[in-house]
């Protein structure tokens, strides 16, 4: 550029001309923008720095806080749910194959094995309603209380040591018995008033469950033992097996 | 020229992100090992059973309800529990075999005694036991096979 009071070649920084010494308004002017220039540039980069660290210290720290919450919620749900999940594995295992599941369920009936069907269906889990199942479902939990009834039976009979039994356990077990007995008979009864199909099956079960209760109770007349309350049954049966 | 910037404190934030994020570990840690211990024993649970408690107690009849509430032929029987379980099924099949026998019921009486045979020989070290098993059946039966 040149100088405007001698025209002498000057620098845009140069403060006075070299030649004629007069000032460099200019150069005056850029090295004022420069200074300003460079103060907005660090107080810039300052702020920028700033908040890059900011963040580069909070977002790590925010997605650690986020995945160890997303860990708890995932380890508290699988320790709710620890014991029903082998279970729930099991029934839908047997609601896969229904076809292969009513092949079991109908090799025990075949055997009028219903303490087995009773634990089948119980052990797998499997629902029965509104599925391939449902023709079982009141024969299921007549075989249920049966099998109470069976298991509770043998609990009174096959004690060791009987004098300990009648000590501890013999009222629950008369209890539990007769409750076994009262319950089956309800569901017997709504079984026979919807027809049920499997109803052969149900019959079979009371009948050998009054036969059981003639045979090891002594009882002459098991079909009067059998419409009695809870109460009257356990009196009839503690009578008997406790000399009551 | 830049002039470098001392390192600026932690700000609330962080501090209080570093808080939170310690909490989250420590109940991280303790729901590892309560969610490890819950499928142990809920693992546990489905496949052992209280059966030798009642073996040692002289109760078949518990060991027959363990055997149907727990076990049940269908499932897999841990190996060390295996003649335990099939003791319970002999006692379980003594009972039904008298009681068939009892009340006449021929085809259900073969049926279970062969049942009875097969559970025996099953029950290994435990098999001299099914003689108290009988014993203690005999008595309690009225009728004998």
């Amino acid at each position: 550029m040149k100088c405007r009071y001698c025209g002498g070649e000057i620098g845009l920084e140069d403060i006075s001309c070299p030649y004629c010494g007069k000032a460099n308004e200019q150069a005056v002017q850029h090295v004022q923008d420069m200074s300003r220039f460079r103060r907005r540039f660090a107080e810039t980069e300052s702020r920028v720095l700033s908040k890059a660290k900011t963040y580069s210290q909070v977002v790590p720290r925010v997605l650690v806080i986020l995945i160890l919450v997303i860990a708890c919620v995932v380890m508290a749900v699988i320790s709710s749910n620890a014991y029903s999940m082998p279970g729930n594995a099991r029934r839908r295992a047997a609601e896969r194959d229904p076809s292969g599941t009513i092949a079991v369920l109908e090799s025990y009936l075949n055997e009028d094995d219903y303490l087995s069907f009773a634990s089948y269906i119980e052990y797998n889990e499997i629902r029965m309603y509104g599925n391939d199942f449902s023709e079982y479902s009141r024969l299921y939990w007549c075989a249920w209380y049966y099998r109470e009834f069976v298991i509770r039976m043998e609990h009174i009979f096959l004690q060791k040591d009987r004098s300990a039994w009648e000590r501890n356990d013999a009222s629950f077990d008369i209890r539990y018995l007769c409750q076994s007995i009262t319950s089956f008979r309800e569901s017997y009864d709504t079984a026979e008033q919807q027809d049920d199909p499997r109803m052969e099956d149900i019959r079979k079960m009371r009948s050998n469950m009054l036969d059981m209760l003639g045979l090891m109770f002594g009882f002459e007349n098991t079909e009067e033992f059998f419409v009695l309350t809870e109460n009257r049954m356990a009196a009839a049966v503690e009578e008997v097996l406790l000399d009551e | 020229m830049n002039k470098k910037t001392p390192l600026p404190k932690p700000s609330l934030t962080v501090k209080v992100l570093n808080v939170l994020m310690a909490i989250a570990l420590i109940v991280t840690v303790i729901l590892f090992f309560r969610m490890i211990s819950e499928i142990r024993s809920a693992s546990a649970r489905d496949r052992y059973g209280s059966i030798s408690y009642s073996l040692r107690d002289g109760s078949y009849g518990d060991m027959v309800r363990e055997y149907y509430h727990r076990y049940f032929d269908v499932a897999p029987f841990h190996s060390d529990y295996e003649e335990e379980y099939h003791l319970a099924a002999y006692a379980d099949a003594a009972f039904r075999f008298r009681f068939y026998a009892g009340t006449g019921n021929q085809p259900a009486a073969e049926r279970t005694a062969r049942k009875m045979d097969e559970e025996q020989s099953l029950a290994g070290s435990l098999s001299s036991l099914t003689g108290e098993v009988d014993e203690i059946l005999n008595e309690a039966f009225p009728t004998k096979p």
